[in-house]
């Protein structure tokens, strides 16, 4: 896979943070209130993540996982403590600025692959470079195409992603969050909903974007996955609990 | 284009049926101010217009003959613009063929060319009528059913049959209209008058006043300073004087009152249409949140999202304009057809007014953007969290919390399905406030019309009621009494007579200025042919003799009177005071006022003779008591006894009837109005509820509810809201009707006897089951074809 140009010269590469790691979280935590239930779902959660590292939470349901992801994409918001994202204190955006920011520095992959159905598969790849106004509206659908090549979905640009199966449309879900060439990209369970060898060959595409130099956050059941990238975070009652180092390590404290 | 438009586009082709129930809900609005508004202001423009243009008298004098001298002295005075002389008979006219009589008010104009007040409106092919030929006012066509080329046998005074050929027709604007005067209007020359036994004078001065008089009042002291200085003192005699509104045309007030009420129906319309859109509107934000929280997590920001939605509703607004424009211009024409026929106003523009079409797209467009910004603003501003995790329970879809939810949970022994059906309904709270407003309002105000429609009915009835026999008959001439009544009794079918004493008065106020025409009867006080409702102080004694009985007529018309009070009448050349002992409820036929017939006979020195004959007859059906009348007229006719007018009570109702059915017309076309804005509300809600309800469907499916199950749960839940606005309707009917009635009345200065209408509530109640089943069954049919599958993985 070729992964996409940078055409603004800030892409994959961009990395700076406080102390040297793109993404840091320190002391998160996060507690919904429903009537008189209260949960906390984080408890102190602290992250460092490094430029072109490949880190996957791991946990069972209803652990925090997605939560400290969605901490990380500013899907949402903590309670106490800091998160750090390359420059960005995400937790102190507004909706506006957080819209913004997001749209050019996360790519964001869900389990259900969330395409918009009445859009085309071209169409939901130039989306977020037109809300985000990247690229001049001319050049989008050439960059759609480039970034679904690169994840072999260019002869489908055309359908509605009704038409294609669960694993087409996964891959369509990262060429989107491809589409603005962010540093980072950030899916929750990419692979919970497909077989095991569409699975594999989605797997196979993060690996490459690695490769290629982005950063991923990754949540996954897939224990056989877990191997293969660079960190494993496990998470329980909304702490890091443990955590299984396979190829280098992406920070150096 | 860019996605996000495309996405804006398809989403409308996508979803069609709901794009069809945003566009109907807007359309129905736009529709409703188009007819009310759009239709009352074409009528009004053209009344407006053509009023001042027809040089319209402002005050009529009825007098014994005189010549153009006078004309010219009338027209030297400060305050008169023009004056005019015609000839004015009230005589009878048939078709060719035709056996019955019917009454033509005819009028003579000496130079057609030149008339100064009062002009005539007609076709630029259609001659003035020269001898022995006549012209048919516009309105009259249908009563008197001639065409061009056509005869009419006119019998004149002399009681020769005169033959006039029709030449055309001709508008008069401020003639009165068959439907109100049960008479034709047609216009001949002087030329033709000697034919018709009447000689060739002016009996009828017409005088145009000077925009300077402002008041009712101002024209009336100038007809009492023409009668008094100028028209008596050159020996002509005034028999009634008749000075009108300045400025307005007699239907003018009550054409506006009543068409108060039509934009008011409009208004309301247009704000139920409103809540449809809030409703559809926020529906759809609802079904779109998992969309939105994706856009915004792919970078979309709030005010990208907030412009793609208000584009959506833009785009809806249009199409509801692009709607409703062309089908709101068709009705509203049919309307102002319908209207001017019945108000004999003469249209010839038919455009809608800048104004009104501006209104219309700005509401098409406007409203919508309005109605929708709540639940877009509120939609954009949840999290990306909520929209993405917690989309199934935004929007209020939260049941257990409140009291309802709690009553409803511990009702106990339901089937489960009905159970499902009364805590689906309640499940998505503001949406079921906002549908339950909508239609609990057009309920209200359709069973409020139905009210007033029955209101009408009572008051035509109570008219009747005030009545108690069958027909009356005048005659040309006095006759004694006994002999009159005598004759009549001779007929068969004729169960009772008695002779009465009427004329016209008018009231000779202390100020010099006198009234308008009042109906003065004498009649027995003991009378049961009479059936007054007394409101205030007492009935005829038979020992009284200058008391007098006035009707709300009369207070109405001249309103210092009072019971204990004395009023002077002119009757004929007697002047008299009266003692006023009692005030009844009048009829639609005016002021009238009743006197002891001794009494009146020894006033007027009548001697016991009459020449007015009730009647009261075996059979009371229109037909029936017409043969008896038909009867009654020949008989007298073969003994010598000239008969002038016969008429039923029956037909006096019918016609009453007619002149209120345009009152009714209006009433029915907003009840529809109202009626299509409360289905298309219930459709709405319903179908957005099944389209929200997918998951639950598939779940009911998977725990093994059938197609029949599942229509059960969906109709229920539309019957059960289509109850609820029901009831809530009828509760709010009463004061509304009130109100419209009362509304109704001051608009039409008649007082209608309220009664409320049960046929309306239950109407309605038919109505609501059975829209509230159709509206449902689309949806639950739908839902019935869904799959687990397709039902699990909806989103």
């Amino acid at each position: 896979m070729r992964p996409p140009k940078d055409e603004r010269g800030n892409g994959s590469s961009r990395a700076s943070a406080s102390n040297g790691s793109l993404i840091h979280l320190e002391r998160v935590e996060k507690v919904y209130e429903t009537g008189a239930l209260r949960f906390r779902a984080l408890k102190g959660i602290d992250l460092e993540m490094g430029a072109g590292e490949f880190v996957g939470l791991i946990g069972k349901s209803g652990s925090g996982k997605t939560t400290l992801v969605n901490m990380v994409t500013g899907i949402d918001r903590p309670t106490a403590g800091e998160v750090l994202v390359g420059d960005t204190a995400v937790h102190t955006l507004s909706e506006n600025q957080m819209a913004i920011w997001r749209g050019r520095a996360l790519g964001v992959v869900f389990q259900f692959f969330q395409l918009l159905p009445t859009l085309t598969v071209a169409e939901n790849v130039m989306l977020p470079m037109d809300f985000c106004n990247v690229y001049a509206p001319r050049e989008r659908y050439g960059k759609a195409l480039e970034i679904l090549a690169s994840v072999d979905m260019a002869d489908q640009a055309g359908k509605l992603p009704a038409a294609l199966s669960g694993g087409q449309q996964q891959r369509v879900a990262i060429a989107r969050a491809l589409a603005n060439d962010p540093p980072i990209i950030v899916a929750d369970e990419p692979t919970g909903n497909l077989d095991s060898k569409t699975a594999e060959q989605v797997f196979e595409l993060f690996e490459d974007l690695v490769a290629a130099g982005k950063t991923i956050l990754m949540v996954t059941h897939d224990s056989d996955l877990i191997k293969r990238v660079h960190r494993a975070l496990l998470v329980a009652d909304g702490e890091i609990v443990d955590e299984i180092r396979n190829r280098r390590p992406s920070i150096e404290r | 284009m860019p996605p996000r438009w495309r996405k804006v586009f398809r989403d409308l082709t996508a979803h069609k049926v709901r794009t069809l129930l945003v566009t109907l809900s807007i359309a129905v609005g736009i529709f409703a101010a188009a007819v009310m508004l759009g239709g009352r202001a074409v009528l009004l423009r053209s009344l407006e217009t053509s009023f001042p243009a027809s040089d319209p008298s402002g005050i009529t004098f009825y007098t014994m003959p005189f010549d153009n001298l006078l004309v010219k002295a009338v027209e030297r005075h400060a305050d008169v613009v023009a004056a005019e002389g015609r000839h004015q008979a009230q005589l009878k006219f048939r078709l060719a063929g035709e056996r019955e009589w019917r009454n033509v008010s005819l009028t003579a104009i000496e130079d057609f060319d030149h008339v100064k007040v009062g002009k005539l409106d007609r076709d630029p092919n259609t001659p003035w009528p020269k001898r022995g030929e006549v012209l048919i006012e516009r309105a009259s066509r249908e009563f008197i059913g001639a065409q061009p080329g056509d005869e009419i046998e006119v019998k004149s005074s002399g009681d020769k049959t005169v033959r006039l050929r029709v030449i055309g027709f001709v508008h008069d604007l401020n003639a009165m209209t068959p439907l109100m005067s049960i008479s034709g209007v047609a216009y001949v020359g002087y030329d033709s008058l000697n034919a018709l036994g009447e000689a060739p004078y002016s009996n009828d001065l017409q005088v145009a006043v000077s925009p300077r008089l402002r008041t009712e009042s101002d024209v009336s002291r100038l007809a009492a300073a023409l009668r008094d200085d100028v028209i008596e003192q050159h020996g002509v005699k005034v028999l009634s004087t008749l000075p009108h509104k300045p400025g307005k045309h007699y239907l003018g007030d009550i054409f506006k009152g009543v068409s108060l009420l039509l934009v008011a129906v409009g208004v309301l319309t247009l704000l139920l249409s409103g809540f449809l859109v809030v409703n559809t509107v926020s529906s759809l934000v609802t079904q779109q949140l998992r969309q939105i929280g994706v856009m915004k997590a792919v970078g979309a920001r709030p005010r990208q999202l907030v412009g793609m939605y208000f584009a959506m509703v833009l785009l809806y607004g249009i199409l509801g304009v692009v709607l409703a424009i062309p089908l709101g211009a068709w009705a509203q024409n049919a309307f102002v057809d319908y209207g001017s026929s019945k108000l004999n106003f003469l249209i010839r523009d038919y455009s809608t007014p800048m104004p009104i079409l501006a209104l219309e797209i700005g509401v098409g467009i406007f409203v919508p953007l309005v109605a929708a910004a709540v639940p877009v603003l509120s939609g954009m501003r949840i999290s990306v969290r909520q929209a993405l995790y917690d989309s199934n329970n935004i929007a209020g879809a939260e049941f257990g919390h409140g009291i309802i939810d709690r009553i409803l949970g511990s009702l106990k022994g339901l089937p489960r399905p009905i159970a499902l059906s009364l805590r689906n309904t309640f499940l998505r709270k503001g949406r079921l406030a906002l549908t339950l407003i909508t239609l609990t309002l057009a309920a209200g105000v359709f069973m409020a019309v139905a009210s007033v429609n029955t209101s009408i009915d009572a008051t035509v009835n109570r008219v009747a009621a005030h009545r108690p026999y069958d027909l009356w008959v005048n005659l040309q001439d006095s006759k004694p009494r006994a002999l009159l009544e005598r004759e009549t009794l001779a007929v068969r079918g004729v169960t009772g007579a008695e002779t009465w004493q009427e004329r016209a008065a008018t009231r000779q106020r202390p100020d010099g200025t006198e009234s308008t025409m009042i109906d003065v009867v004498g009649q027995p006080p003991s009378s049961d042919f009479f059936s007054p409702e007394l409101l205030d102080g007492r009935w005829l004694r038979p020992d009284d003799t200058n008391a007098i009985v006035m009707d709300t007529g009369m207070t109405r018309a001249e309103p210092d009177l009072k019971v204990g009070g004395t009023i002077r009448l002119k009757i004929g050349e007697v002047e008299k005071d009266w003692r006023i002992v009692g005030l009844i409820r009048g009829d639609f036929m005016g002021a009238s006022a009743r006197v002891s017939r001794d009494y009146l006979d020894k006033v007027l020195n009548t001697r016991g003779a009459g020449k007015t004959i009730v009647v009261r007859t075996g059979v009371h059906d229109t037909a029936g008591t017409k043969a008896v009348a038909d009867q009654v007229s020949d008989h007298l006719e073969k003994k010598g006894l000239k008969v002038t007018e016969t008429e039923t009570v029956r037909h006096l109702m019918d016609t009453i009837a007619g002149s209120l059915s345009i009152l009714v017309v209006f009433l029915v076309i907003m009840a529809a109005l109202l009626a299509a804005v409360g289905g298309i509300g219930l459709s709405g809600t319903m179908s957005i509820n099944v389209m929200e309800s997918t998951r639950e469907i598939g779940v009911m499916r998977a725990i093994g509810a059938s197609n029949g199950s599942l229509y059960q749960v969906f109709i229920t839940e539309g019957v059960v809201v289509g109850l609820i606005s029901w009831f809530l309707g009828a509760l709010i009917a009463i004061p509304l009707a009130m109100g419209l009635t009362a509304a109704l009345q001051a608009a039409i200065s008649f007082p209608l006897t309220f009664a409320f209408s049960p046929g309306g509530v239950l109407a309605w109640l038919v109505f609501v089951i059975v829209i509230s089943v159709w509206a449902s069954l689309l949806p639950a049919y739908r839902a019935a074809r869904v799959s687990v599958a397709e039902a699990i993985a909806y989103e």
